[in-house]
């Protein structure tokens, strides 16, 4: 995962869009490169769909520049080998999923037939495609947006909350979806707000707040603030004991007093351990009199770190 | 993109409503004529003397009177959604996500609702035909001043006012889809756009308009009158042609830089 990776095809330049007085998005940078499934992190109203749109080149920049594939993403050709969508994406309810399809395909302008019994294949609604789109479900019609983008036979594939609005087994459908399209070798750009899902799905992410960038990188570096070194819960019978001897050692790299957990009794303490691991840093405390009660990785989860970055600046 | 664009068109429910409405009025008309035994009195409208005998003229009192009110209702319905329903169901951010650039899309648009124009006169005139014929048969007609008119020209006098008025109608369409990408208001803009209908006949009715009168246009749905005359009168032909040409042009132009500029952010 993103040890070596691919050309750019994805560049957000000092992207800045300001409603009147309003700034929705304040230069904002980020990366997206060839192979990543790229996590687009912020809560409800934080900027993030604006970007998408720019994305898309529905919305003019006021400052800054959107590159796709190395185009500008507002100028001619800017979205070819791109598809996606942006919200809850529209279709013409009065017609037929397949004619939605056409309508779309006419206007890809692409030369020959589109795929459309492969993508419909594909999404899973062959044998649905002939039916009115608004006798579709929520998730039907999150699915038909995906074959539409698909249709496009897109290098980047640009997906808005691709699983808002369905149940757990959509979501979990559509995510094997995303990680199978990904090993096809497409570069997926999405937005969510569901944390374990970015976590489970994206190689790097941009965690954005107020229009504002806030942690961008891999999920270890965006997490594990220490350098990406694993993090443990230590549970000792005294942690002003523990923290001495811990600051005397050479095997821990950080190490500060927590919340007490529940129910365990004794005191807990969060530290990040050397590259030797947790042995020297047990052994030391037994052999300074401290009772280890307990020892527990814990990487801090995408949430947490969403949490306390997004609530810091509001 | 034309293609699909009359494709939706002809799938929207508005559009076969306007389109029935233009073909009801006709056979509502002979039907009340069948009823009543009586024509509309003398001098409401063209041959309407003749109405009672001659089923050829059914076509041609239609067509004048639908010019008033009807036609432009049905079109400026239409006119109105063209992008105004397209961004309420959010299907334009989805279509302009797209390779297609927004000229081309608005092009296309416009062009599939001046067909429609066409479109909504050309069934007006030809259910009027129909129906003239069922209800009366065709005789040769008697034009302004007494000239006659014989069943073919008279005919193709129908067929020729219906497309002389569609010339208009465009003109109040792109009026219409003027205010169907400022306001993204699908009703709001196919009522505005009767209200200058109206405002505009209210103005040359009292006369506000002085010497801008012949340039209104609402006084270019009457110059296909003049084919019936003999010799014909081209001079207000041509100029209702060119003034809801001027007309047309100067809305969609302005409708055509707002949609191409504005931010889609619904």
């Amino acid at each position: 995962m993103g040890a070596r990776r691919g050309a750019s095809v994805l560049e957000v330049l000092g992207f800045t869009k300001k409603f009147g007085d309003f700034v929705a998005v304040d230069s904002l940078s980020f990366e997206v490169r060839r192979g990543d499934v790229y996590g687009f992190l912020g809560p409800n109203g934080s900027g993030k769909s604006t970007t998408i749109r720019a994305i898309f080149g529905l919305v003019e920049p006021t400052e800054g520049e959107i590159r796709l594939l190395g185009r500008p993403s507002g100028g001619p050709g800017g979205r070819e080998g791109v598809a996606g969508f942006v919200d809850m994406p529209g279709f013409y309810d009065y017609l037929s999923a397949r004619d939605n399809l056409k309508v779309l395909a006419a206007a890809d302008r692409r030369k020959g037939e589109p795929p459309m019994t492969r993508v419909l294949e594909t999404v899973g609604l062959l044998g649905r495609e002939r039916d009115k789109v608004k006798t579709y479900s929520t998730g039907m019609k999150q699915r038909l947006a995906i074959a539409s983008a698909l249709l496009r036979e897109p290098e980047v594939l640009i997906l808005d909350e691709p699983t808002n609005g369905l149940d757990p087994g959509g979501m979990r459908d559509v995510r094997a979806l995303i990680r199978r399209l990904n090993e096809d070798g497409l570069t997926i750009f999405l937005s969510s707000h569901l944390l374990a899902e970015v976590e489970q799905l994206c190689n790097r992410v941009a965690v954005i707040g107020h229009g504002r960038l806030l942690a961008e990188g891999t999920i270890a570096e965006v997490v594990g603030g220490d350098n990406g070194r694993p993090g443990y819960r230590l549970v000792v019978d005294d942690a002003m004991s523990a923290l001495r001897i811990l600051q005397g050692t050479t095997h821990v790299t950080g190490a500060s007093v927590a919340e007490p957990p529940d129910g365990l009794g004794g005191e807990e303490i969060r530290l990040a351990v050397g590259p030797e691991g947790p042995g020297p840093v047990v052994r030391d405390l037994v052999a300074g009199g401290v009772a280890v009660l307990a020892l527990v990785p814990s990487r801090p989860s995408l949430e947490d770190l969403f949490l306390e970055l997004t609530e810091e600046i509001s | 993109m034309i293609r699909w664009e009359l494709y939706k068109l002809v799938r929207q429910r508005r559009t076969l409503f306007g389109l029935g409405a233009a073909a009801l009025v006709p056979v509502l008309f002979v039907a009340a004529l069948e009823i009543t035994g009586e024509g509309p009195p003398e001098g409401e409208a063209p041959f309407a003397t003749q109405l009672l005998e001659n089923g050829l003229v059914v076509p041609l009192v239609t067509l004048a009177f639908a010019t008033f009110v009807l036609l432009p209702l049905v079109v400026a319905f239409v006119a109105g959604d063209a992008v105004a329903g397209e961004v309420s169901a959010g299907t334009l951010k989805t279509v302009l996500s797209r390779s297609v650039g927004r000229t081309e899309l608005f092009l296309s648009k416009a062009a599939a609702v001046g067909i429609y124009c066409l479109a909504a006169s050309a069934v007006l005139a030809g259910v009027g035909l129909a129906a003239g014929y069922l209800a009366g048969g065709f005789a040769p007609l008697a034009g302004p001043g007494g000239t006659p008119i014989s069943v073919g020209r008279g005919i193709a006098l129908v067929w020729a006012g219906a497309g002389l008025v569609s010339v208009p109608l465009m003109a109040l369409a792109a009026f219409a889809i003027f205010l169907s990408v400022t306001t993204h208001n699908s009703v709001g803009s196919g009522v505005g756009a009767v209200v200058l209908v109206l405002l505009l006949r209210l103005a040359s009715g009292l006369g506000l308009a002085g010497p801008l009168d012949p340039y209104l246009l609402t006084n270019q749905f009457e110059a296909w009158l003049n084919l019936a005359r003999d010799p014909i009168a081209w001079e207000p032909i041509a100029r209702s042609i060119w003034v809801s040409l001027l007309w047309g042009t100067c809305f969609l132009t302005a409708a055509w830089a707002v949609f191409t500029r504005r931010d889609v952010l619904s």
